[in-house]
C-alpha cells in the first residue's frame, strides 16, 4: 500500500526539523519541498493501519501544520 | 530460454506507483503554496465524502484507454473524482491525470459565449446570430464546406456530423484528428484482416509471458494498462518486457530487454524475426497453411491490399533480411534480431505486441502494422488469450467513434465505403434518404483539407470554410506553416471552431463557439479494446456553453428551414427528426427542448443497426446504461448481452463456425485467411543531412494529455511539467555547447522554434536523436514537423524530421 501525501509545514524554517525525523523513517520517501513549507511525501506500508499510525505521527511532529493525503495505491 | 532474468522486477510495481505516487504529491504541494488557486479534493475510496454528494459513472476524459472514474458532484459542481473499483479496465486506479480529470472542467478561461471576429478582436454574439452565420457560409457554397472532428468526439456526436455531411449536405469533406494518430493502424488492420480494430483485448496483458512494445511509452501514456503487468510482476509471475523504440523512456527501465534502433528500424527487425522463423523451422505451419495467404505491394497498382503471392515467393522475398543485415539496417544487434525470433518461434509462450503512435506516424505506417500482424500470423502466436497484436488509441473514442461510425472522408458508419454504391444505397435506406444523396467521391484527408484550406482560392484552395469540433489542429497538425498559419492571411477563409478554452486554433477562429464538455453533457466512448461505453450528464455548462452535437443539429435545422433539400429525408422530414414516448416532435434544435428526450439513444439506436454489417454488433443503449462497458461483438443469448473478448477464435467470437477454430470472417480474399505481408525496409521520408544533422522526434509525456488544452488547465498536472523542452544526449549537448536550462533555437526546413534543453531529463534519446513532447501551446513544436504521408493511411510521420540546434545567448 502506497500513499501519497503533502505535509504542509507552519514556516519554511521547520523544515529541517521535520527532515532530520523523517529520514530515520524506513517507509518513507521525501521528494523536494515547494517553497520550504509544503512537502510531498510517499509511505510504503504492508497495512491500513500501519498507514494511518503513520500519518498520525507525521501529523504529530512539530512544524508539521497538518497533512493531507492526495491518493492511496493499493 | 529463460524468462527468469531477476527478481529485481518483483520490484517494479511498487518502483512505478511509487514514482506515481511522488509525481501527485509533487504536483500537489506546487498547488497548495497557491493559496488562491481552487483546489479539487481528490479523494479515494479510503475516504467519505462530507456532505451530499452524488456520485455517477463516467469515463475518463483523456486517453483511449477507456478508464471509469466515479464522478462526485455537489450543488451542481463537480467536487471528486476516484478510481471506479467496479470497472474492469482499471479496477479502480486512475493515473495521475485522471485523478485529476474533474479539474478540467473549471479552468479560469472556460468559453462561455459565441464570440465573432471583429478586426483584431471579437465581440459577443447569440446563439441564433452564430447559427445563422454558419448557415450562409454552408448555403453560398455547400461543396467548399468542410467539418474537422476528431476521437474525442461522443458516438453520437460524429455519428450526427456524419449524417449531416454525408447524408445532409452530400459532401464528404469529413475528417478527424484520428488521421493523424491511428490511420495507419486502422489500413494496417484493413489489410491483414479484411476488417478493423483489434481482436484482442487488455486481457490479454493479464496472461501474455512476453510484452513487446513497438515504439510504445505505455508507462507514460498509457500508466494503467501499463500497471496491469507490472502488477503481475509483483505477485512473482514471469512477464518479460521487451522496448523496441528510438529513445530510453519510463517504459524501458521497467523492461528486459531494450532494442534501440534507427528511425524505420522497426520494418527490418519484422522481417529479421520472419527471417529466423523461417530459416530456423519454427514458423506455426499448421497456423499459416490453415488460415494465412501471402500478399506484397503491388507497384504497377499500388493500393491497399496489394498482390498475392505464394510462400516460395513470400520466402525468396524474407531472405535478404539476416540479423547481420536487419544490424545494418536497424542499428538494433544481430543477438538481439536473434532473441525475438526465439522468443517468436517457441510456441509455448503468449506473446502480446503493443503499439500506439511510435508505429503509426510513420511514412510506411501501413507497412510496419502489416508486417508484425504478419509476424503473429507466421508464428501462430494468434488466438490465445495473452497471444494477439493490439494497437492502442490515444483518444478516448477514436476507435468508438472515428473507426466504427466512420467519421473519415472515404467511409459511411459501420465499415462501409462511400465509393461502393451498394454501400451507399444500404446506408441511405437506413437514413430514409432519396437514391443517390451520398456523394461517391471521398472527400479530402485531414492534410488534403487543411492544405486546400490554407491554399488562396483562386490557387485551388477549395474548401472556403471550416468547422473544428473537439479538437485543435493549430497545435497538433504537422508543418503548421503550411497547413493552418497561412489562414491568417486569407481574408475570405472562415474557420468556425467548437471549443471549451482559447487554443492555438481559436488564435485564427473567425466564430468561436463555446462548448460542453464531459459530464457537462451525456455521451458515449468506444475505447482501445472494442469497449464501448456510456455516461449521463451530471453539471450543467456554463454560461452559454452548448453540446457539440446539439450545434450540429441545430445547424442543420437552420438549413432545413431554409428549405435546403438536403435536410429533409425522403418523407420531407428534418433529418433528424426525434418523436417523445407520445409520437410528438420534439425541437431538439431548440437548446431548452434538447434535454427532454435522450437524444444520445435516439441517434446511438439509429446507428446500431450499422454496428451489425461487420459483425461489430452494439447492444441496446440501455444495457451500456447498466454496465462499465461492453467489447462488441455483443450479441443476446438467453436474455444476456455478452461481449467477446478474442475475435476470429471459434469459443470466443460468436460469429466464428463450430469446428474452424480460427476463421477470419472478413478476409480480403474471400476464403476466411489473413493476409501475412511481405514489406521492404525502406528509408524514412528525410535523414539527418550535414544541414540538419539531428532527428526530432516528437510524442507526449504522462501529465499532460493531447495538445494540454485541458491538462495545462489543472494546477497540478501544469506545475508538475510546466512547458515544452528539448531532450538532447549529452554528447550533442556538448558538441553544442548546451546545458539543461539553456535556451536553443531548433531549425528545422518547415519552420523554427526557441526552447530550453534538458540532458538525461524525462527520456535518455541516443545521439543523433532529440524528442520534444507536443503539449504546449507555447512552444509550437509542429512548426518543424514534416507532413510526409503513409500512402494508403495518408497518416503523417512526426517522428522523423531532420532539425539543427544553436545554442541562443541572448
Amino acid at each position: 500500500m502506497i500513499s501519497s501525501v503533502v505535509a504542509r509545514l507552519t514556516e519554511s524554517e521547520a523544515l529541517s526539523a521535520v527532515l532530520a525525523v523523517i529520514t530515520e523513517w524506513p517507509q518513507v520517501e521525501i521528494g523536494q519541498a515547494v517553497q520550504g513549507i509544503a512537502l510531498p511525501l510517499t509511505f510504503e506500508t504492508g497495512s491500513a493501519e500501519e498507514m494511518e499510525l503513520l500519518h498520525d505521527r507525521l501529523r504529530g511532529i512539530e512544524g508539521v501544520q497538518f497533512v493531507d493525503v492526495v491518493c492511496v495505491y493499493f | 530460454m529463460s524468462l527468469n532474468n531477476s527478481t529485481m522486477w518483483q520490484a517494479d510495481r511498487r518502483k512505478f506507483m511509487r514514482a506515481s505516487a511522488m509525481a501527485m504529491a509533487t504536483a500537489a504541494a506546487a498547488t497548495k503554496t497557491q493559496a488562491a488557486q481552487p483546489v479539487l479534493p481528490i479523494l479515494d475510496d479510503t475516504q467519505t465524502p462530507a456532505g451530499d454528494v452524488r456520485w455517477e459513472k463516467a469515463p475518463c476524459r483523456f486517453c483511449g484507454t477507456g478508464c471509469h472514474v466515479q464522478v462526485g458532484v455537489q450543488n451542481g459542481r463537480v467536487v471528486a473524482v476516484a478510481g471506479d473499483k467496479d470497472a474492469a479496465v482499471n479496477q479502480g486506479l486512475l493515473c495521475v491525470k485522471g485523478y485529476h480529470v474533474g479539474a478540467i472542467l473549471y479552468g479560469q478561461d472556460r468559453l462561455t459565449e459565441p464570440l465573432l471576429r471583429e478586426g483584431d478582436g471579437y465581440r459577443t454574439i447569440t446563439w441564433e446570430k452564430a447559427i445563422d452565420i454558419i448557415a450562409d457560409r454552408i448555403q453560398a457554397a455547400p461543396e467548399r464546406f468542410a467539418f474537422y472532428g476528431s476521437g474525442q468526439w461522443t458516438i453520437p456526436e460524429g455519428y450526427a456530423a456524419q449524417k449531416f455531411m454525408k447524408g445532409g449536405l452530400s459532401n464528404n469533406h469529413i475528417d478527424p484528428n484520428a488521421r493523424l494518430c491511428m490511420a495507419s493502424a486502422v489500413t494496417g488492420f484493413l489489410a491483414t484482416y479484411g476488417v478493423d480494430e483489434p481482436a484482442g483485448c487488455y486481457d490479454d496483458l493479464d496472461h501474455c509471458d512476453v510484452l513487446i512494445m513497438w515504439g510504445n511509452n505505455p508507462a507514460e501514456m498509457h500508466p494503467v494498462l501499463f500497471s496491469r503487468v507490472i502488477n503481475r510482476r509483483s505477485r512473482g509471475e514471469q512477464v518479460t518486457l521487451i522496448d523496441i523504440g528510438t529513445r530510453r523512456t519510463r517504459t524501458t527501465t521497467h523492461c528486459q530487454h531494450y532494442l534501440e534502433m534507427n528511425g524505420h528500424g522497426d520494418l527490418a527487425i519484422a522481417n529479421g524475426i520472419a527471417h529466423l522463423l523461417i530459416k530456423n523451422g519454427t514458423y506455426n505451419r499448421q497456423f499459416v497453411e490453415a488460415y494465412c495467404n501471402f500478399k506484397a505491394p503491388d507497384d504497377s497498382n499500388p493500393n491497399l491490399h496489394g498482390k498475392a503471392i505464394d510462400w516460395e515467393d513470400y520466402k525468396s522475398q524474407i531472405d535478404y533480411y539476416t540479423p547481420e543485415k536487419v544490424a545494418e539496417l536497424s542499428g538494433v544487434p544481430a543477438q538481439q534480431i536473434v532473441m525475438l525470433a526465439e522468443l517468436f518461434g517457441n510456441p509455448n509462450l503468449k506473446i502480446t505486441s503493443l503499439w500506439c503512435m511510435g508505429m503509426n506516424q510513420h511514412t510506411r505506417g501501413t507497412a510496419i502494422n502489416n508486417l508484425v500482424h504478419g509476424i503473429h500470423l507466421l508464428s501462430g502466436h494468434f488466438g490465445r488469450l495473452g497471444d494477439a497484436p493490439t494497437s492502442l488509441t490515444g483518444q478516448p473514442s477514436a476507435c468508438g467513434t472515428v473507426r466504427e461510425v466512420g467519421t473519415l472522408a472515404h467511409a459511411l458508419p459501420g465499415g462501409r465505403l462511400v465509393a461502393n454504391a451498394q454501400h451507399r444505397e444500404h446506408c441511405e435506406e437506413i437514413w430514409k434518404l432519396p437514391k443517390g444523396r451520398i456523394n461517391a467521391k471521398p472527400g479530402y484527408h485531414t492534410v488534403q483539407m487543411w492544405e486546400k484550406f490554407c491554399t488562396a482560392t483562386e490557387a485551388g484552395g477549395d474548401i472556403t470554410t471550416l468547422w473544428v469540433q473537439v479538437t485543435n489542429p493549430g497545435q497538433s497538425l504537422p508543418n503548421l506553416n503550411k497547413l493552418f498559419n497561412p489562414k491568417a492571411q486569407l481574408t475570405d477563409k472562415f474557420l468556425i471552431v467548437s471549443d471549451v478554452y482559447p487554443t492555438a486554433t481559436t488564435r485564427l477562429a473567425d466564430l468561436i463557439l463555446p462548448s460542453a464538455m464531459w459530464v457537462e453533457k451525456n455521451g458515449m466512448y468506444g475505447n482501445s479494446e472494442r469497449r464501448t461505453q456510456q455516461w449521463f450528464k451530471q453539471v450543467n455548462p456554463p454560461g452559454q456553453a452548448r453540446d457539440d452535437c446539439w450545434q450540429t443539429i441545430a445547424v442543420a435545422h437552420r438549413l432545413y428551414q431554409r428549405g435546403l433539400d438536403g435536410m429533409r429525408d425522403r418523407d420531407g422530414n428534418f433529418l433528424f427528426e426525434m418523436k417523445d414516448a407520445d409520437g410528438k416532435v420534439v425541437p431538439i434544435w431548440n437548446w431548452e427542448n434538447y434535454y427532454d428526450i435522450n437524444v444520445d439513444e435516439k441517434l446511438f439506436e439509429e446507428y446500431r443497426p450499422f454496428s451489425r454489417m461487420k459483425h461489430k454488433d452494439l447492444a441496446p443503449y440501455a444495457e451500456y446504461v447498466r454496465q462499465r462497458g461492453l467489447r462488441w461483438p455483443v450479441v443476446e443469448k438467453d436474455g444476456q448481452w455478452l461481449e467477446t473478448r478474442l475475435r476470429f477464435v471459434e469459443g470466443f467470437d460468436p460469429y466464428v463456425e463450430s469446428g474452424k477454430g480460427v476463421q477470419f470472417y472478413h478476409s480480403s480474399t474471400d476464403d476466411h485467411r489473413a493476409q501475412i505481408w511481405f514489406h521492404p525496409w525502406e528509408p524514412p521520408a528525410e535523414v539527418a543531412d550535414s544541414q540538419y544533422p539531428l532527428m526530432l522526434c516528437t510524442g507526449r509525456v504522462l501529465e499532460h494529455w493531447h495538445t494540454g488544452s485541458m491538462t495545462r488547465r489543472i494546477a497540478e498536472l501544469s506545475r508538475a511539467m510546466p512547458g515544452a523542452y528539448i531532450e538532447m544526449h549529452s554528447q550533442d549537448a556538448q558538441a553544442a555547447n548546451v546545458r539543461s536550462g539553456d535556451c536553443v533555437l531548433v531549425q528545422s526546413r518547415r519552420g523554427e522554434i526557441k526552447i530550453q534543453v534538458w540532458v538525461s531529463g524525462r527520456g535518455y534519446p541516443p545521439p543523433g536523436t532529440v524528442f520534444i513532447p507536443f503539449f504546449d501551446e507555447t512552444l509550437l513544436v509542429n512548426e518543424l514537423t514534416l507532413d510526409a504521408v503513409d500512402p494508403f493511411s495518408k497518416e503523417p510521420d512526426y517522428k522523423k524530421s531532420a532539425v539543427r540546434i544553436t545554442k541562443v545567448t541572448t
